[in-house]
């Protein structure tokens, strides 16, 4: 696990029960989980839901990584929602029950990338994705990924 | 534009897609011929080409001379001299009607306008040298040469390479900069072949007509004067042009001698300059037809054949007399004599040829004369005026050309011998500074002036972006996966990578530099696309930006090209930095 890795789960906010039923709901209820990280939440969900609407980041796997890298974003931050119902994301794939949104400055393309890879490889990881479902509290989430040190 | 990438959905396609190209990246790396070696590729056979043309005319020549004397010999002083005293006159003179009534049939049936000269083609034209015209000023340098005109063939020689060179960037359709890069190299070529001296090719090229040694220019000068040479030497052997004896420093004091040397040279370099072109000027004010005045110019270098036939053709075998001491001094004093004035009479006439190799044998003679003046005068017993000859040679030809590093590798190619190197740095260097100190200006500069120097300016004001633009640039749309990123890097080499919108909207560039530790992440294939790595502070140029505004882009930007974009935005192609340099090494003031 990256520093850089480290101090974002750190720093990441983790809702364990996403109250929405629909994608736009769902960014809604995690944009403000990104905290002070994003000075103006509206243009920054706007530019969410503009890049979905290009390519949806739905991986067919009840995993989708929204995020956008926007002028509205002052320094890189993870904000993550799970629903046991799951949300839709796309209508030609299964319901997605993880949700990472990403806010990344626009200078920063290494250190999103970095971070997006690490969480897509982690997330492949046999029994990480099923350990995430079955956490019953926030800090149980978050120790999820941070227990991962060392093996990735 | 190309067709943007589109953006297949499938994530598995797109890892395995991935996972593909990082298997096969480093060999395909390594195989992807880049844009400079296909440039070094054409080089050689640019190189290979003129040397072809540089033995057909050499052979043709001798042919030619055989026909007009009906002697076999060396060369044409041998030839010349084994002639009644009558065809000695009457051969120069039928020769110089003929090259001329061969200029005047060439003006009279070719009206275009295209430039035959090939300097010109290089330095304030579009690379364009005419064929047509190219062969028939080819075939009246023939007759003068092959009549006993005193005047050197490298002239027609380095024409028909860098023609050469033209007429296979025009079929290859090689953009305006590249084709004065081939007719370089063909001049380069023709230069290596003509005195089998492949540095002195490139640096002549170089130094004289481009001003510049960037790589980007001299490599592929380079390579055509290597290939150059290696065929030429297929047909005439390694030996260096000039068999010297070994001339060898006595004693350090000498170098005083070589030092005064050098400054005399540096002194009668332009003198020689100022001569020719007072003859050129005069005889170009007489009202008679070419023919006349060319056979005019014959008849005086006949008249002079009959007591000195030494003063026919470049003085290849004069300069040989001169470096073994075969002569003399008083009689090489009038051998000079009558050698100045001949190549006056042909160079003035309006002869097509060279003055390159007279020149040496000037500067050959000059220095034998102050070497046997040392001899006598000097002190130093085991002085040899030969080696005085060998370094005249080349202080004269750096003071006459205001090349001193070409002149210098130039003696050095023609005798290989090293022991020389010292006193010809300080010869060459000296005369260099020398003859810069004085009114006149440099041998080919001059004629390159008079071609008309508005004409550099109002060339350097047409250059503009659009002028250097590479068309249909490869794109990417912003929908495009991670994995045809890597495809699209891969297959263009390049640092940043276009994204457009379909319509050709330019939208910014993505950067190898960004993404490359990444590339071992199949995983991103399903996350990530070129909407995401996009970045929009870069810096774009207009069609109708000059080139210094190209410049001013690549000093604040470390790629290698800079997207075009029309008024409204949408990409239109690309600048290179190869592109902008090759234009910038034509500008009139490096010219």
């Amino acid at each position: 696990m990256s520093l850089l890795a480290k101090q974002l789960i750190e720093r990441s906010c983790f809702l364990p029960a996403l109250a929405s039923t629909t994608r736009t709901g769902a960014l809604g209820e995690l944009t403000p989980g990104l905290g002070d990280a994003v000075i103006h939440p509206a243009e920054f969900f706007a530019e969410v839901e503009a890049r979905e609407a290009m390519q949806s980041t739905d991986t067919g796997r009840g995993i989708a990584f929204p995020h956008a890298r926007s002028e509205s974003v002052k320094r890189l931050a993870l904000s993550v929602g799970r629903s046991a119902k799951g949300i839709r994301f796309r209508d030609s794939q299964p319901p997605v029950h993880l949700i990472f949104l990403l806010g990344i400055p626009p200078a920063e393309i290494p250190a999103y990338l970095e971070c997006v890879a690490w969480l897509v490889r982690t997330l492949r990881e046999a029994g990480v994705y099923d350990r995430l479902l079955r956490a019953e509290s926030e800090e149980a989430l978050r120790a999820v990924f941070l227990g991962m040190e060392g093996k990735t | 534009m190309q067709a943007p990438v589109s953006n297949p959905s499938l994530p598995g396609k797109n890892r395995s897609a991935l996972l593909r190209f990082r298997k096969l990246l480093p060999l395909l790396e390594w195989l992807r011929p880049r844009d400079l070696q296909i440039t070094l590729f054409f080089a050689g056979l640019i190189g290979f080409l003129g040397a072809i043309s540089s033995e057909i005319f050499r052979y043709l020549t001798s042919f030619a001379n055989f026909l007009f004397t009906q002697h076999q010999s060396a060369g044409l002083t041998e030839s010349f001299a084994a002639i009644e005293w009558w065809q000695r006159i009457l051969i120069p003179t039928l020769g110089g009607g003929a090259a001329g009534a061969v200029l005047m049939l060439s003006a009279h049936f070719i009206k275009q306008r295209r430039t035959t000269d090939y300097m010109e083609a290089i330095v304030i034209g579009d690379g364009v040298i005419s064929t047509r015209q190219s062969l028939l000023k080819s075939l009246s340098s023939l007759f003068t040469i092959s009549s006993g005109g005193s005047i050197g063939r490298e002239g027609p020689l380095v024409q028909l390479s860098a023609m050469c060179a033209s007429l296979l960037g025009r079929i290859t359709r090689v953009s305006r900069p590249k084709l004065r890069l081939f007719a370089a190299c063909g001049a380069a070529a023709g230069i290596a072949s003509a005195y089998n001296a492949p540095i002195s090719g490139a640096l002549f090229v170089s130094e004289i007509v481009l001003g510049t040694t960037a790589m980007e220019i001299f490599g592929p000068l380079v390579f055509s004067s290597v290939v150059a040479t290696l065929t030429m030497r297929q047909f005439s052997g390694g030996e260096p042009l000039y068999q010297i004896p070994h001339f060898a420093l006595g004693s350090n004091g000498e170098l005083v001698f070589y030092l005064v040397l050098g400054c005399a040279a540096g002194i009668v370099a332009p003198v020689y300059l100022g001569f020719l072109r007072r003859v050129e000027s005069t005889a170009a004010g007489w009202s008679q037809p070419v023919y006349l005045k060319m056979a005019l110019g014959g008849l005086v270098v006949g008249l002079l054949a009959v007591w000195y036939p030494q003063v026919c053709g470049n003085g290849y075998s004069s300069v040989d007399a001169v470096l073994h001491g075969r002569w003399p001094w008083q009689e090489l004093a009038l051998v000079l004599i009558a050698k100045l004035i001949s190549t006056s009479a042909t160079f003035g006439s309006g002869a097509v040829g060279g003055i390159f190799t007279p020149t040496l044998f000037i500067g050959a003679g000059c220095g034998y004369l102050f070497g046997t003046v040392v001899q006598m005068f000097g002190g130093f017993s085991g002085v040899e005026p030969g080696a005085f000859a060998l370094i005249g040679m080349g202080a004269f030809l750096a003071a006459a050309t205001r090349a001193p590093i070409m002149a210098i590798m130039m003696i050095f190619e023609l005798t290989l011998d090293y022991e020389i190197i010292l006193p010809l740095m300080l010869g060459c260097v000296v005369a260099y500074f020398t003859a810069g100190s004085l009114p006149g200006e440099a041998m080919y500069k001059e004629t390159l002036r008079r071609k008309g120097r508005w004409q550099f300016d109002e060339e350097l004001r047409r250059v503009t972006v659009r002028d250097i633009t590479k068309p249909n640039p490869a794109a990417v749309l912003p929908g495009a996966s991670f994995a045809e990123i890597c495809s699209s890097f891969q297959a263009l080499r390049h640092s940043f990578l276009y994204v457009v919108e379909e319509s050709g909207l330019f939208l910014g560039v993505i950067s190898l530099h960004d993404i490359k530790r990444f590339l071992s992440e199949p995983d991103l294939a399903d996350v990530i696309i070129a909407r995401d790595l996009l970045r929009t502070d870069f810096p774009v140029l207009f069609p109708d930006d000059p080139l210094s505004t190209v410049f001013e882009k690549f000093a604040h930007h470390e790629g290698e090209r800079v997207p075009v974009l029309d008024p409204a935005g949408h990409l239109m192609g690309s600048v290179s930095k190869a592109d902008a340099l090759l234009a910038f090494a034509e500008r009139p003031d490096r010219a």
